[in-house]
């Protein structure tokens, strides 16, 4: 090789480089931009609402419930498995809590949510249970489970929603504010930062990306697959129990219908997630930014006067287009 | 005597028995099919095992998942690295550490940076180009797969070494390097179970040959009648 070709090589490997790098820098940042465009451009068609104190209040506030259960759906897609209860086991736990705090004798707010977050833990290990043990796949088991939950739930209520006798002590818990920010936000912020160390910064994270990337080779590396399986499952369950938890302070009644209308809204940004900051990788901030994204685009929207159905288009659209992105970042060598 | 094998059976293999010293490489020869992938997966409690005893470290063990069997000190280098022997999507940092994360930390964090020092270590030692650990695992080649793979393996000092077909994929360089490291294993100590259908390699590296045919070992070859030939005509033809 002469000199001359051997130079042409060095600047084309230095370009491709460069290239790679800043693809990576994009995939990273695109969705965080598309949401910085999208609130620019809502702002500036609609200078009096959508750019005030309270539409970032209200926009953070009704998302930090669904960020909550997107998370607890992460969980799960780490290893990958899905769980379609959550949304479910987030209206089992709404129901409970409020059923013992009204009926059963009117069981203090402590006890009350015990119970509430302890069913839906248990809903999880069920859900783990069908998934490691009898090897039930997990889209099937979880589809099931949810069914069977709101089910369970019509029945326990017959159906009629319970808003007499709500103690103050149950809407405190979403209703009170620090710092001008009510405490749901706080809860999404914790859960977020505690659940990021976990996968990022512990060793059973770790793991748990090991087994989502091959569940032979996690098996033959000594990981036990079964056990953390186990417990992504449990982990989402009690999650998605504390959703539900925030979700009737907020309503302040318990309503019988909540929680399955926010599967796919859940399910979208998990998935969506895949496709920010961690690229090809459920990750906890890329879940974060989908979870705002799709928030601003469908609340900007609404604003703008857009028909009442244009939630569940702008949803389902943002699915399908998270999978294939995620598809072709997993391709890619990033 | 490090690992002793008596009537070892599982769904492709019957009956086996032989031994592994300390320092000793025993090769396991045969064809795809043969059965000899099984051998290492039922001593290293990855298959189910149908019979036999198994004897490590002078103990009986029946090790139920292959975190038991290392934890006991088994490592094993599987047939096909691509399914089940790492993990593409990973660094090769990540692929490397995962036999083992938790000298890494005390209490609750990982500690990422004390990870990145051993990986570079280990990077180095054994050669695995580029010597880049945040690479994703599959932009290697063949050759520095194996080799990140062996590295994975040994850092854990394993006192026994099952390798599955090391060198399939692997250029002749690579080649050279990992058997360079497997006999460096043998003389650190370790008992080397290596699984092979490079005959000549085997006739060349081992102490003794065991050649499966079958799911039977049709002989145990070991001096003089350790040769490429001898181990080709048992392994397609049972003795007369």
């Amino acid at each position: 090789m002469d000199k001359n070709s051997q130079e042409t090589e060095a600047v084309s490997q230095v370009e491709t480089r460069t290239k790679v790098a800043w693809d990576l820098l994009v995939s990273r940042w695109a969705m965080v931009a598309l949401m910085v465009i999208m609130a620019a451009v809502f702002s500036a068609i609609l200078p009096s609402l959508f750019p005030t104190y309270e539409n970032l209040k209200v926009i953070l506030t009704t998302q930090s419930v669904m960020t909550i259960l997107a998370i607890a759906m992460v969980l799960p897609l780490v290893v990958g498995h899905f769980d379609l209860s959550v949304a479910a086991n987030l209206g089992l736990s709404c129901i409970t809590c409020v059923t013992f705090l009204t009926k059963y004798g009117g069981q203090s707010i402590y006890v009350s949510c015990l119970i509430a977050v302890a069913l839906s833990t248990f809903v999880g290990l069920t859900n783990g249970l069908l998934v490691t043990r009898i090897k039930i796949n997990a889209l099937i088991s979880t589809l099931g489970m949810s069914s069977i939950l709101s089910a369970l739930v019509m029945a326990w209520t017959n159906g009629k929603t319970l808003s007499s006798n709500i103690p103050e002590s149950l809407l405190k818990i979403a209703g009170t504010e620090i710092a001008g920010m009510p405490l749901p936000v706080f809860y999404m912020i914790i859960i977020a930062v505690v659940v990021w160390f976990f996968l990022d910064h512990t060793s059973i994270g770790r793991y748990l990306y090991a087994i989502g990337g091959s569940k032979d080779a996690a098996r033959l590396a000594g990981i036990n697959v079964q056990k953390l399986t186990l417990l992504v499952f449990v982990l989402a369950g009690f999650l998605a129990g504390i959703a539900g938890l925030v979700t009737a302070s907020r309503l302040g009644v318990g309503n019988p219908t909540t929680g399955p209308s926010m599967l796919l809204p859940a399910f979208a940004a998990s998935m969506l997630g895949a496709a920010a900051i961690r690229p090809g990788t459920y990750n906890i901030a890329g879940t974060i930014v989908a979870v705002f994204t799709l928030a601003v685009g469908v609340t900007g929207l609404q604003l703008l006067g857009a028909a009442f159905w244009i939630e569940g288009l702008f949803n389902g659209v943002a699915l399908i287009l998270a999978v294939g992105l995620t598809r072709y970042l997993q391709r890619e060598e990033l | 005597m490090l690992l002793q094998v008596d009537d070892l059976s599982g769904d492709q293999v019957q009956e086996a028995s032989f031994t592994v010293h300390r320092g000793e490489i025993v090769g396991v020869a045969g064809l795809l099919g043969s059965g000899c992938s099984q051998i290492g997966r039922l001593v290293f409690g990855a298959d189910k095992r149908r019979g036999g005893r198994v004897s490590f470290k002078g103990r009986q063990v029946k090790y139920k998942s292959p975190g038991a069997a290392m934890k006991d000190g088994i490592a094993m280098i599987t047939e096909d690295r691509h399914r089940d022997g790492s993990f593409i999507r990973l660094s090769v940092g990540e692929n490397i550490t995962v036999t083992d994360l938790g000298r890494f930390h005390h209490g609750p964090k990982l500690n990422k940076k004390a990870e990145r020092r051993e990986v570079t270590k280990l990077i180095d030692q054994f050669q695995v180009k580029p010597p880049d650990p945040t690479r994703r695992f599959n932009t290697l080649s063949g050759g520095n797969q194996q080799k990140a793979i062996l590295a994975k393996w040994m850092r854990l000092k394993p006192d026994l070494l099952i390798c599955d077909e090391p060198v399939v994929g692997v250029d002749i360089g690579s080649k050279t390097d990992i058997y360079g490291l497997i006999e460096e294993a043998a003389a650190a100590g370790s008992g080397v179970l290596l699984i092979s259908s490079e005959f000549k390699d085997l006739a060349h590296l081992c102490d003794k040959v065991l050649v499966m045919r079958k799911g039977r070992i049709e002989a145990q070859l070991t001096g003089s009648q350790l040769n490429e030939d001898y181990i080709v005509k048992l392994a397609y033809t049972s003795q007369e």
